[in-house]
């Protein structure tokens, strides 16, 4: 509830910079626009404990989408079903994205597997030898949370509230992402 | 007629555009988004403190940046033209503005019109820094936009300092490829969070035979 307050009460404080309609359309290449979070990751690995850093990982996932529906809110307003909502992120982030292994009770999604390739944080060539951590928590918890947070401004979204957790990150480049998704409300 | 020079940009404009065309993407409000959130998580570990957490950041990420953009720049072939190639056709400083404006397409696409002016090049004459420089205005900006962290906490630094030293590290290697004896140096400026109407990065080129002329360079005693 704490990010919808952040979400209602955004106000940018750098007036003109604020053409967010321009922005729409505007893609920028993976490939130069990544070279920030290998360094972060591999500082947050060598300054906690596994489970300290997956905590912070999912925490920069979390604040992201926080951010991202701060100057999207038209998207917070948009009612979707779940691979749908899955599906809208995978247009953003330039990831391919199945939804796998649907269980529903009652019409309403349970479970579900999300197969992800293209991730936009697991590059092969910055794996880092003898650490456990995958490097993809992030975008596991931009998936969790841009689900809960239109779920909890809508109010009406089935079920409530998910929870993902990691089966497998990708290996190499031609490899997939794999996240499980159960919903807890 | 197509001069010579044309023909360079003639090839440099179909390469851009079909390098950024088969480059994965993903959407500029995500970028922002994520670039906010590691400023963010980098503040957290040092207490809140963002000059701190930026000085820490570009420390990190620099040595990653130059292998990246140098992979981009120099490995780089689109219909069998290397960018390479086509960087060693703008040696001289006046016509590199092309380059600056090239790579900064292939990463931005389309948006590079709609957030920055084209790249003008002042000579050391007209410079008021009395080198050769660059300037980038920017009309809107994909970074500062969407905070509501306050300026004075980042100190010296910009909001848009990862997104500087990008450009001065593009800069840097390619005028290290084509031999001229030049330390580039890049500010922003002017800044939309800084209260400024617009944003403005400045590239210099300082002689490495005559480094004390950034002495008399005030954004280089202001800005870091």
């Amino acid at each position: 509830m704490k990010d919808l307050e952040y979400i209602k009460n955004f106000t940018p404080i750098a007036h003109g910079a604020n053409l967010v309609q321009d922005y729409k359309n505007i893609q920028v290449a993976k490939s130069v626009s990544s070279f920030v979070y290998p360094q972060l990751y591999a500082f947050l690995v060598q300054n906690f404990e596994e489970k300290e850093v997956i905590r912070r990982l999912r925490e920069l996932g979390r604040r992201a989408v926080t951010i991202f529906y701060s100057v999207n809110q038209t998207k917070l307003k948009k009612a979707a079903t779940i691979p749908n909502i899955f599906m809208e992120i995978g247009k953003h982030s330039g990831e391919k994205i199945q939804i796998k292994n649907i269980v529903k009770k009652k019409k309403v999604v349970q479970s579900c597997l999300i197969k992800k390739y293209k991730c936009i944080f697991c590059t092969e060539s910055y794996k880092m030898e003898n650490i456990e951590v995958p490097f993809c928590y992030p975008s596991l918890a931009f998936f969790q949370h841009y689900y809960n947070l239109r779920s909890l401004y809508l109010g009406n979204l089935k079920p409530r509230l998910i929870h993902l957790e990691m089966v497998k990150t990708a290996e190499h480049d031609k490899d997939y992402c794999l996240y499980r998704m159960e919903a807890i409300d | 007629m197509v001069g010579f020079k044309g023909f360079w940009k003639t090839l440099g404009n179909i390469g851009k555009r079909l390098f950024y065309k088969r480059e994965t993407k993903l959407s500029l409000y995500l970028f922002s988004a994520m670039h906010h959130t590691m400023i963010d998580i980098m503040a957290n570990f040092y207490e809140d403190n963002y000059e701190d957490a930026m000085e820490s950041l570009i420390d990190l990420v620099k040595p990653l940046s130059e292998e990246i953009i140098s992979e981009l720049l120099f490995e780089t072939s689109v219909l069998g033209v290397s960018f390479k190639k086509i960087i060693s056709k703008f040696k001289d400083p006046k016509d590199f503005a092309y380059i600056i404006d090239m790579a900064m397409y292939s990463v931005w696409g389309g948006g590079f019109k709609k957030i920055f002016s084209k790249t003008k090049y002042l000579s050391a004459i007209e410079s008021s820094e009395k080198v050769h420089t660059y300037v980038l205005m920017m009309k809107s900006c994909p970074f500062c936009f969407l905070t509501m962290v306050s300026p004075e906490k980042f100190g010296a630094y910009r909001f848009g300092k990862l997104l500087t030293l990008t450009i001065e590290q593009i800069v840097q290697l390619s005028q290290d490829f084509l031999g001229n004896n030049f330390q580039v140096v890049a500010r922003e400026v002017k800044c939309f969070h800084q209260g400024d109407p617009c944003g403005e990065i400045r590239i210099w080129l300082y002689p490495r035979d005559n480094l004390q002329l950034m002495e008399s360079n005030p954004y280089l005693h202001q800005i870091k």
